[in-house]
């Protein structure tokens, strides 16, 4: 792999990964491995496998729901390990993600050092508010050069373990055929395990939506993911249109606010709301950041602004895009502090309850009802070649979380207590939740009746080739079993490359 | 009241962790929030009713209100979420009984000192533990969310 390829890894990781300065969006995009495997295709060349790899990963981590900063394993560092695996060792995709999936872990390591850096970054700044309270000034620049360094360095390192591991094998051929081996299964056994375990979990309550979605992609594959297309489009409308029903229904109040104002302090708040996302406060510091232009226009001293931002710097979490509701109704708050209308601890007692309120909403409806959707339409239309379909899919996903996160500001500021319950009530009732249990599961069913004839089709040319199909099934049967123990599931992982080690081992003694 | 399966003390109470996490693992049909804040505030009691997710009841109790909880009529698996870790005796002791009390998240603040990333506990708050884990008979475990790793309480 040559140093231009490596740097634009570097960059790619570190930009998928870090999520912010992307109105928000990077975590729905960017970060999932189908999008990496699409951009890292185009730039490899090796279009088709990265893609793979990306579709396959994309449906392991097809329940994955990252709540509060809680993550085990990096998707998005395992996707461009696995695409650097296939450039350094030219192995098979399975070979790619076997390889990859131990360095999910590191990931989670550079994410864990991050809040703790980003921490210790809100913890200066507000000393540095506390002694110097007439110099005004929040940036996040420096932690995001902290990890881009962290990330550079990281992939570096990868890359060099990489290629010394390749130069390793490469001195003993029947090492390598054995090591390769290992993979294999390694990387069926992972797939699979994660395949056997969903569709086990799933098919019993759903197999109503599976009896119909799997011949309607056997036989009218086009029309079914038109129909996927159409009807998240029909519910993206429906909410627009009861957005606008409510912003020419609803009073506003007179604000000090303008458009522009809300704009700069949205566009503040998608991008820096996990920029600064720390074990010590959490977002406060980009709730303060976004707030900087209110405090501005309402009081005139600088001590006065630095006060409030210290009074504002306790633990603030709130589900970022669907949180924007609570955002506007805090800076509506923040008028009213100014007005003597409220008093700083009834402000921060309603902060943070809405905080975890508003968070439970947010949190199901995008990551567990927007995102599987969008990205289920996306895999399924990737597997069955309609590029158009998948792309259409990946970009309506940003749309829907921005038209939502906009619209989230804009009822907790201008219309008050009852712009927040509206908003709510769109949310809540959004046609998108009572569509979604089908689109999902439909989704769902596809993308794993897809891929498994793949799967099957590997383990086949395995089996043929050498590879008994014992050792898979034995694996498979172990992992499935220890996983039922409810291991961490690090721990379940780790397992499984000792399980597959040992089937390869006995299969290479016998 | 019927079956209460989890406890949890969070300060941000019924979070994403709370409603993407734990409610499917554990069947969680009644959610119960005892918070004086919430409970004293028509605006917040008003939200929280309404973002509920769909597949639980809320229900929302100040602290001194055991006796209505005790005496709440619900269907089906229950959590209860609090921020405080002071009102868990009452409960336990006024006969609303669970086994397991999850510490979810405390912030950094006066008197707290730092256990885990998302865990600050006083010295005071320690000996309450300790002292409903002994008397009650409760496992007190910090956990974020169901698949993350488990702290029991003498390992913090």
């Amino acid at each position: 792999m040559n140093i231009t390829l490596l740097v634009i890894f570097c960059l790619i990781y570190f930009y998928a990964s870090n999520t912010s300065f992307t109105f928000g969006i990077g975590y729905f995009s960017l970060y999932r491995p189908l999008v990496l495997g699409i951009i890292l295709g185009i730039i490899t060349g090796n279009y088709v496998e990265c893609v793979t790899v990306g579709i396959l990963l994309n449906i392991m981590f097809y329940d994955f729901a990252s709540t509060g900063g809680s993550i085990r394993f990096d998707m998005s560092i395992i996707m461009v390990v696995a695409v650097m695996a296939l450039e350094i060792f030219n192995c098979n995709v399975l070979q790619a993600i076997a390889i990859a999936f131990p360095f999910g872990i590191l990931g989670t390591a550079i994410f864990k050092i991050r809040l703790k850096y980003n921490g210790k970054f809100a913890s200066d700044m507000k000393h540095a508010f506390i002694l110097n309270e007439n110099k005004i000034h929040i940036s996040v620049i420096k932690p995001q050069f902290m990890l881009l360094l962290i990330s550079v360095l990281m992939i570096i390192l990868i890359n060099y373990i990489l290629i010394l591991f390749n130069n390793i094998l490469s001195i003993n051929y029947s090492f390598e055929k054995y090591v390769m081996q290992f993979f294999d299964l390694s990387g069926i056994a992972l797939i699979a395990n994660y395949f056997i375990y969903f569709i086990i979990k799933e098919i019993k309550y759903k197999h109503l939506i599976f009896l119909v979605t799997v011949p309607m992609i056997i036989f009218i594959p086009k029309i079914t993911i038109c129909l996927l297309i159409g009807i998240v489009i029909v519910c993206m409308i429906y909410d627009m249109r009861k957005m606008f029903m409510y912003h020419s229904d609803l009073k506003k109040d007179s604000k000090l606010l303008c458009k522009k104002d809300l704009l700069w302090i949205w566009t503040r708040w998608m991008n820096l709301s996990h920029a600064s996302f720390n074990t010590e406060n959490m977002q406060a510091l980009a709730l303060n950041s976004a707030m900087l232009s209110l405090y501005k226009k309402i009081y005139k001293t600088n001590s006065e602004i630095s006060k409030r931002i210290l009074d504002n710097y306790s633990l603030y979490n709130v589900e970022p895009n669907i949180g924007t509701v609570a955002i506007g109704y805090q800076l509506n708050i923040e008028e009213k502090i100014a007005c003597e209308e409220y008093d700083n601890n009834k402000s921060e007692s309603i902060k943070k309850s809405m905080m975890g309120l508003v968070s439970g909403l947010g949190d199901s409806f995008t990551q567990t009802t927007l995102l599987p959707m969008y990205l289920g339409i996306a895999i399924c239309s990737m597997q069955l070649g309609y590029y158009v379909f998948a792309i259409a899919s990946l970009l309506l996903l940003p749309a829907c979380i921005l038209m939502y996160s906009w619209n989230g500001l804009k009822f907790g500021y201008l219309y008050d207590k009852i712009g927040v319950l509206k908003y709510i009530d769109i949310i809540k009732n959004s046609l998108f939740q009572k569509f979604s249990k089908y689109l999902i599961f439909s989704c769902f069913f596809i993308m794993y009746f897809l891929a498994s004839g793949k799967i099957i089709e590997i383990t086949v040319s395995l089996a043929s080739n050498g590879y008994l199909i014992i050792p898979i099934v034995l694996v498979s049967v172990i992992y499935n079993y220890l996983r039922k123990k409810k291991y961490d599931s690090i721990i379940n992982v780790c397992l499984l490359y000792i399980v597959s080690a040992i089937a390869v081992s006995v299969c290479a003694i016998i | 009241m019927k079956k209460v399966v989890l406890a949890r003390i969070d300060e941000r109470l019924l979070h994403g962790q709370v409603v993407v996490n734990w409610l499917p693992v554990y069947d969680i049909k009644e959610i119960i929030i005892i918070d004086n804040e919430i409970a004293e505030d028509d605006f917040l009691k008003e939200i929280t009713l309404a973002a509920a997710p769909k597949s639980a009841r809320i229900h929302v109790f100040a602290e001194n209100q055991i006796d209505e909880l005790r005496d709440l009529q619900t269907e089906g698996n229950a959590i209860i979420i609090t921020k405080n870790i002071f009102v868990i005796p009452s409960l336990l002791s006024n006969g609303i009984s669970f086994n397991q009390l999850n510490l979810g998240g405390l912030s950094m603040i006066k008197d707290r000192k730092r256990y885990l990333d998302f865990l600050c506990l006083s010295n005071s708050e320690i000996d309450e533990l300790k002292e409903i884990e002994d008397k009650y008979d409760v496992e007190v475990f910090a956990q974020m969310i169901p698949n993350s790793l488990k702290f029991d309480l003498n390992k913090l």
